[in-house]
């Protein structure tokens, strides 16, 4: 009977509830509410749901993370290996047919950037340090794997509060960006239909990731790796001879990576690291810098539209927030919904992929600054 | 104070954006004014329909002077785009159309 008592004390002191703290209840209780949210309201479920799962894990007590598979896992998340190889998928993925057809809706893609520096500004404005503020900045950039290659090597310690924004932020798109377009848009600007694109070679197609990757790399080369990896799938696609790695590029490895990338990211979301007073902070900028970035690529599409006598409708602007495709996708249903004979979701994808490349070199030239 | 003010930072930054992104604007355009594989020109979009419907007139041998037949032909080839022949406003040769020309040079030899 002793021998027994013994046995059941030794499980009990050796079990998680003895370290159990209040903290890890409610990042449990968070768990479980992303995990709703993801699953039953189907907010970016594919990353809120390894991430809300995640999350739940690492509020576990005496998990013994520290070595093992979620050891290797988290390593994948803090020494940025998960995001370039997702950025391979999201270059596979990428069409630059309507950027190469009409180059100037870069300039979309670069001003809509202004909502990462506001909230790298406002970031710095309510105590956060340099490094900090420039890795909740790049939240405003709406993409995903940059902002969690960012705070891996510029804040680390924030990295589970930035991705949950990030991504969560991501997935209201759809209901950020609506208001601010028609709020900066006169209903006669929404209707502005734009001229169709032209056709663009292969040359072309295989031309500008190669071209573009060595210029930007020599640049900046700290975002070498995220760049270098969207260019090479996007060589796998257009090449035509390599419908092999696209094909496993686009969708079973950035699958299996994208359960990496999302467990190891909630893996970050322990209480000590996850519930303070500068989460909520985070995810308030980064409200900020979504709805700045928006409002900067729209009012960039108006002086657009007034320099070219009304060809470019301004409502394409605000995809120059990455949030590839569903940021074109909003340019075409507000658009759509002025005037229905309106298609302006090839037109809104430009700006839409110059985002990722805007996002990224300011993530290089924030690196570049930040790191000396 | 350590360090350049925020705003000095976010204007360093969106200069630096703008710049590498109007940078690779003008490779873009390079990589397009050196595309080796770049079409001339076409004509006009009328002229597409044209170039179709020309072999079957050329295969049935039908006078090039016979302008009802040729407009049957353009007709049928407009139809079977899926279009109805209610859509069709006018069919001409555009004045650009270098395949019109050659066309009616040719059969005015044969």
């Amino acid at each position: 009977m002793d021998a027994f008592s013994v046995a059941i004390n030794s499980v009990w002191m050796d079990s998680a509830f003895q370290a159990f703290t209040i903290g890890n209840a409610i990042m449990i209780l968070v768990g479980i509410i992303l995990l709703y949210m993801a699953f039953a309201k189907e907010f970016e479920p594919l990353l809120l749901g390894p991430i809300a799962f995640g999350c739940i894990l690492a509020n576990i007590p005496r998990n013994g993370f520290e070595e093992g598979v979620m050891a290797l896992i988290s390593a994948g998340v803090s020494h940025e290996i998960f995001p370039p190889l997702i950025f391979l998928g999201v270059g596979a993925m990428t069409d630059f047919g309507p950027l190469l057809a009409n180059p100037k809706t870069l300039l979309l893609g670069a001003a809509a950037q202004i909502g990462v520096f506001i909230a790298l500004a406002g970031a710095m404005l309510v105590g956060f340090t340099q490094p900090q503020a420039a890795a909740i900045g790049i939240i405003g950039g709406a993409d995903g794997p940059t902002s969690i290659y960012l705070a891996a090597k510029l804040a680390p310690e924030l990295l589970g509060a930035i991705a949950v924004a990030a991504y969560s932020y991501m997935s209201l798109v759809p209901l950020i960006q609506p208001p601010v377009m028609k709020l900066l848009t006169t209903q006669k600007e929404r209707e502005i239909v734009m001229e169709q694109l032209r056709e663009v070679s292969k040359f072309e197609k295989i031309a500008f990731p190669i071209v573009s990757t060595i210029f930007i790399s020599l640049l900046l080369p700290s975002i070498t790796s995220l760049l270098g990896m969207l260019m090479l799938g996007n060589l796998f696609r257009e090449s035509g001879v390599t419908e092999r790695l696209s094909d496993t590029s686009q969708n079973a490895l950035i699958n299996i990576v994208t359960i990496f990338l999302a467990t190891g990211t909630g893996l970050t979301m322990n209480a000590e690291h996850f519930l303070t007073m500068e989460t909520i902070k985070i995810i308030l900028l980064g409200l900020v810098a979504f709805i700045a970035g928006t409002a900067g690529g729209v009012l960039f599409g108006k002086l657009m539209s007034i320099l070219d006598g009304g060809k470019t409708n301004p409502l394409i602007g605000s995809a120059g927030v990455s949030a590839v495709p569903m940021a074109a996708r909003v340019s075409q249903v507000v658009g759509a919904k002025a005037n229905p004979s309106n298609f302006l979701l090839m037109h809104a994808m430009g700006p839409n992929v110059a985002g990722v490349i805007g996002t990224a070199v300011a993530a290089g030239t924030m690196l570049a600054m930040m790191s000396r | 104070m350590e360090g350049p003010s925020p705003w000095l930072i976010m204007l360093i930054n969106m200069t630096v954006v703008f710049a590498v992104l109007i940078a690779l604007g003008i490779l873009m355009k390079i990589i397009y004014w050196i595309d080796p594989t770049k079409k001339k020109p076409e004509p006009a979009p009328v002229a597409a329909p044209v170039a179709t419907a020309a072999p079957v007139v050329a295969d049935t041998t039908v006078p090039a002077n016979n302008e009802e037949e040729i407009v049957a032909a353009i007709v049928g080839a407009i139809v079977a785009m899926g279009y109805t022949s209610e859509q069709i406003a006018s069919i001409r040769p555009t004045s650009t159309s270098t395949k019109w020309r050659l066309e009616g040079r040719l059969s005015g030899r044969n």
